[in-house]
């Protein structure tokens, strides 16, 4: 239990922050990138509009 | 330096289940975020959607580093709390008689081996290696003479 209480105190935040950001970013742009998204909604369709026909 | 053969021999066996099931998922982030609706759990869904994206990026990155023995005194504690969270999941579902496909490696895993009960005595077998990496790299981390760094 020592050991693992001295496996916590020695580690370094911000390198578990530059793990988190890196993931959080490559996450959130692969799915921007994606056409089946997850997180981001779906692009709304292109609307054109057509003439009526006589 | 010594090199341990245990923490090597985990190092590799941790990094590389973690790179592999981060990569299979990432492939396919839909079937993750489906596989942890499953789960029933009361998040909210907004919640689920970032981790079903955000998890597998971080658990191919803990992979990477294990793999590579980079920045040990943080991944390593990091694994362990990964583990930790697979644990409680997954012990929840069984608990609940929850009949799911665990989603540990997205799509490639099916029938028996992603049964939650399955999947709970993995996770738990990797807590336990995880654990073993923590307390090696906080012994090592003891052993190293302290660095003034400017």
């Amino acid at each position: 239990m020592k050991t693992l209480l001295a496996a916590l105190r020695a580690v370094r935040p911000l390198r578990l922050l530059v793990l988190l950001l890196v993931s959080i970013a490559f996450g959130l742009a692969s799915d921007w990138l994606r056409l089946e998204r997850v997180v981001f909604s779906a692009p709304m369709p292109k609307f054109t509009t057509v003439p009526s026909r006589r | 330096m010594k090199t341990d053969l245990g923490t090597l021999a985990g190092r590799l066996l941790l990094g590389s289940i973690f790179l592999a099931a981060g990569v299979l998922k990432v492939v396919h982030p839909a079937d993750f975020f489906s596989d942890l609706l499953a789960y029933d759990v009361p998040f909210p869904e907004m919640m689920l959607r970032v981790v079903a994206v955000v998890l597998p990026w971080l658990e191919g990155l803990c992979g990477l580093c294990l793999f590579s023995n980079l920045w040990p005194e943080s991944v390593r504690p990091l694994s362990v709390c990964l583990c930790l969270i697979f644990v409680g999941m997954l012990g929840q579902a069984v608990g609940r008689g929850l009949d799911l496909n665990c989603g540990c490696f997205g799509a490639a895993a099916s029938g028996w081996f992603a049964r939650p009960a399955v999947a709970l005595m993995r996770a738990i077998i990797l807590l336990a290696i995880s654990l073993y990496l923590a307390r090696s790299a906080a012994r090592d981390a003891a052993k190293t003479p302290l660095v003034f760094e400017n």
